[in-house]
């Protein structure tokens, strides 16, 4: 059980900056047009290799659908993750969160990814995958999934 | 309280309840229209299917079976995705599902109302209200018709009152039903009812070496009949580990795709087989029938907001406007008040209001206030009953606190209904227990009848004789709008008798316009009641109706009163004279349509009975007893009598003359016929009484002593709707 208040008093701690070399990222998804209730996203990092690192963000606090977000559920360990969530994401809606990627990750060649799904429409693990790198900063990058557009800025 | 519980969350929450009602009636529909559309698919395999599909749709992410069959597969488009239904037998895609259609926007709004998290949270709210109203209801339902066992007993209410508990009472345990089901899905859905579904397979960390099968070659889900499917979830394209996600009924699991083999299968456990079956009843899913059961009573929900609405605004008005309420300690006379929907305490203003012009000082307040009254000189009761003899809401408390009151002179003058069984039982009950405590009356117990304006009167007159003053309250009850009649014809009767009767008949003045065309509307049957407002009178005179609309005039019978204020007015006018007049419906006089039917009436009582013969069916088994004083003077109708006798509408006429030789009253018949009234009776006959209250406690002691033999009284008769009196 994630109850909203904790979720949004957790979350609002992530966006402090907590290390002096760490940059905060702002990151934007825009979703496609498409007709069916809203979609449920899981941000994440990954390292250069695919392993699993950390989450950003989950859009869409009911755990129970958590599933179908499947590859990054399944890199949890088939838990989730306390904390980083607020609310699912409607056709043509744009979301943008905020955290903090160090330079140093930003060099090992960190990989950003989305996993989306939306009831009775499709699941997307790895809707869109992009590196973060300083260079890719400010430049959409286009999906063809849920993700129409995704954009960072450092 | 009850009625608050009822009431508050009713207004409050009125129009999201009947926003979410009706859209859950639409949504009802849904699932017969799918039944009506799914393809039969007897003896299919998941796998069969699956692999169908794939070759027939690039781009297939998903496959689903809904729990009414039809087959909707998710796709991959160019950009995004898109949902299409699928034939099982070819694998071909149809209509596109999920479009964002009319049934999608509903069924989000009856969700959420758009409004994500937050809505589910007001949605799930507001079941738990609607099952609040459904039960408050109940409760009120039950005490307002008398009972538990009462409850599928005809409702006698007015308008909105009525049409509100009629309806709710149909659609109560559909109601009931949804509103459970949903506070139950919405606590699931925030994770505080358990309902299994958070259980889910664990993921495979990888899937077998070498290249994957076609999917009909997957022994798992060969072994699987689409119609266990609820869900298959293709591997993501481009995902070397992924597997298929396959979700049933009974658990769900992974299939890998090189091997074939299932990996990981959960079983579902009971709380997500509750889940399922919850999910079914509110939603109809596989259920179609039960789903318009739902629909049906879901659709009554906008009614009962709007008519609650109106039954709210209706109390509120009534609520008492009292002028010159003086304080318990200073009163001169104290009146306490058991009143349900207020009208009760319209009468006690009017009466304070004259006492106070007399300059005494009156305390009003709710019998449930009891207090002492160190100045006054008594108390005077007036009560409603609820019901069966219960109290009142202002009177709920009362013979609790009696206990501790000092006993006072005391008068009581109750209202009530006298179609009811308890007619004025609750100020009965308050009677004995003031007696029993010690309490003398001052003045005889007074009774009014469905709040007539007369007896209140007259009753309030004897109080002033009492007080040596002359008492004219002002009481308007709130009248109905009124119609403009033009009398047509008279017949007059009686007069060498010295009981003059007038037979008028009115034809409807049919105003312009549109209001014409509404007067059209205006429905009335024999036995409602005429009202009339005699010039310069605020009080109007209820006379009984001896027409039916079919009948095309309205006709009453009316004796002429000497010192009488209407009837000697009506009885001087003549044809082409138009008046006011309103309809006040009186359902529960009215014949029964199947069994024998016993009228009894005396002079101008007949009134009603001609009505019910005219437009009674050939054979009917109807009787009629008639008690008049002369037949060359006031046998009224009498060639209507003989023309029904000879046509079949009548069975038997049976008269009594009181200035004959015979010297005949209606009961005297009744008396010699005692043991044809007991076949009668036996054979599930009703008796209907239409005269003066003398007469109808007369017919009431025969008919009693009548059927004593056979241990059946006319209290249980009236309880069962089978005695019926028109008395005034």
């Amino acid at each position: 059980m994630y109850r909203t208040t904790t979720a949004l008093a957790l979350s609002l701690a992530a966006l402090v900056p907590i290390a002096a070399e760490a940059s905060p990222v702002k990151i934007s998804v825009t979703i496609a047009q498409y007709s069916g209730p809203n979609a449920f996203l899981a941000m994440y990092l990954t390292d250069a290799a695919g392993n699993y690192k950390s989450t950003v963000w989950v859009a869409g606090g009911r755990t129970r659908y958590w599933q179908h977000l499947r590859t990054w559920f399944s890199a949890t360990g088939g838990q989730g993750v306390d904390g980083i969530t607020g609310a699912s994401v409607g056709s043509g809606r744009t979301l943008t969160v905020t955290t903090d990627i160090s330079d140093a990750m930003m060099q090992a060649g960190y990989v950003l990814h989305v996993d989306a799904a939306a009831e009775n429409v499709a699941e997307s693990p790895n809707d869109i995958v992009v590196p973060i790198t300083k260079d890719g900063a400010g430049k959409p990058i286009s999906g063809d999934g849920f993700v129409a557009t995704l954009k960072y800025d450092l | 309280m009850l009625r608050h519980l009822h009431s508050i969350p009713g207004l409050i929450f009125g129009v999201v309840l009947a926003i979410l009602a009706a859209t859950g009636a639409i949504l009802s529909v849904a699932p017969t229209l799918d039944r009506v559309q799914a393809p039969v698919a007897a003896g299919l395999t998941v796998a069969e299917v699956a692999a169908r599909a794939e070759a027939a749709n690039p781009g297939l992410g998903r496959l689903h079976r809904s729990p009414n069959g039809v087959i909707s597969a998710g796709l991959k488009a160019k950009l995004g995705f898109k949902t299409v239904t699928i034939d099982p037998a070819t694998g071909a895609a149809g209509a596109p599902a999920n479009e964002g259609g009319f049934l999608d926007w509903v069924k989000e709004m009856h969700r959420s109302f758009f409004l994500d998290q937050s809505g589910h949270a007001a949605t799930g709210i507001s079941a738990g209200v609607m099952l609040l109203m459904a039960g408050s209801g109940l409760f009120l339902l039950v005490l307002s018709l008398g009972g538990w066992r009462s409850l599928s007993k005809p409702v006698r209410a007015p308008a909105a009152r009525g049409w509100h508990a009629r309806l709710a009472r149909l659609a109560m345990a559909g109601l009931f039903v949804s509103a459970l089901t949903g506070s139950y899905m919405s606590l699931a859905t925030f994770g505080i009812i358990e309902d299994g579904t958070t259980v889910s397979a664990a993921i495979p960390d990888a899937v077998a070496a070498g290249s994957p099968l076609p999917v009909d070659q997957l022994s798992a889900l060969q072994a699987i009949p689409l119609q266990d499917l609820r869900d298959l979830t293709f591997p993501a394209q481009g995902d070397p580990a992924g597997a298929f996600l396959i979700q049933t009924a009974a658990g769900e699991g992974y299939v890998d795709p090189v091997t074939g083999q299932m990996t990981n299968w959960t079983q579902y456990g009971p709380a997500r087989q509750i889940w399922e079956f919850i999910y079914k009843l509110h939603t109809g899913q596989g259920l179609w029938l039960v789903g318009l059961v739902l629909g049906l009573s879901a659709l009554m929900v906008p009614v009962l907001s709007v008519t609650g609405t109106m039954i709210w605004a209706a109390r509120r008005r009534s609520l008492p406007r009292l002028r010159h309420n003086a304080r318990a300690p200073v009163a001169d006379l104290v009146i306490l008040v058991g009143s349900e929907g207020g009208s009760t305490w319209g009468f006690a203003s009017a009466l304070s209001d004259e006492l106070h012009k007399h300059g005494l000082n009156i305390h009003v307040a709710a019998m449930n206030d009891l207090a002492e009254y160190p100045q006054a000189g008594g108390i005077l009761f007036m009560t409603a009953t609820y019901g069966d003899g219960e109290p009142p809401a202002s009177a709920r408390r009362f013979l609790d606190k009696l206990a501790a009151a000092s006993p006072m002179p005391f008068a009581i003058l109750a209202f009530g209904d006298r179609n009811f069984p308890a007619y004025c039982g609750y100020a009965d009950k308050v009677g004995s227990a003031l007696e029993a405590a010690g309490w003398q009356h001052f003045m005889p117990f007074g009774r009014v009848d469905r709040q007539s304006a007369a007896d209140f009167t007259a009753w309030v007159q004897t109080f002033g004789e009492l007080l040596s003053l002359k008492l004219e309250p002002d009481y308007h009850a709130s009248l109905p709008a009124t119609t403009e009649l033009e009398l047509i014809s008279r017949q007059d009767y009686g007069a060498q008798v010295q009981a003059p009767v007038a037979v008028l008949r009115f034809a409807v003045v049919k105003p312009d316009g549109w209001r014409g065309f509404l007067s059209r509307g205006t429905r009335f049957e024999a036995g409602d009641l005429l009202g009339i407002l005699p010039p310069g009178s605020a009080l109007p005179r209820l006379y009984s109706l001896a027409s039916s609309r079919r009948d095309g005039f309205v006709e009453i019978a009316v004796r002429k009163m000497p010192g009488g204020v209407c009837s000697p007015w009506l009885n001087e006018i003549e044809p082409g004279t138009r008046i006011r007049a309103f309809i006040r419906p009186n359902k529960a006089f009215r014949p029964q349509a199947q069994g024998p039917v016993i009228l009894i009436a005396a002079g101008t009582g007949v009134g009603p009975m001609i009505g019910f013969l005219r437009g009674a069916r050939k054979g009917r088994e109807t009787e009629l007893y008639f008690g008049a004083r002369d037949p060359v003077s006031d046998y009224l109708y009498a060639g209507e009598l003989i023309a029904g006798l000879r046509e079949g509408r009548l069975k038997r006429l049976i008269t009594a003359f009181s200035r004959t030789r015979d010297r005949a009253y209606v009961q005297d018949r009744l008396r010699w016929d005692a043991a044809h009234l007991r076949r009668q009776i036996q054979r599930g006959g009703q008796i209907l009484v239409c005269g003066s209250i003398a007469m109808a406690r007369a017919v009431a002691e025969e008919v009693e002593d009548a059927l004593g033999p056979i241990g059946i009284s006319v209290a249980r008769l009236r309880a069962e709707g089978r005695y019926l009196e028109d008395a005034y």
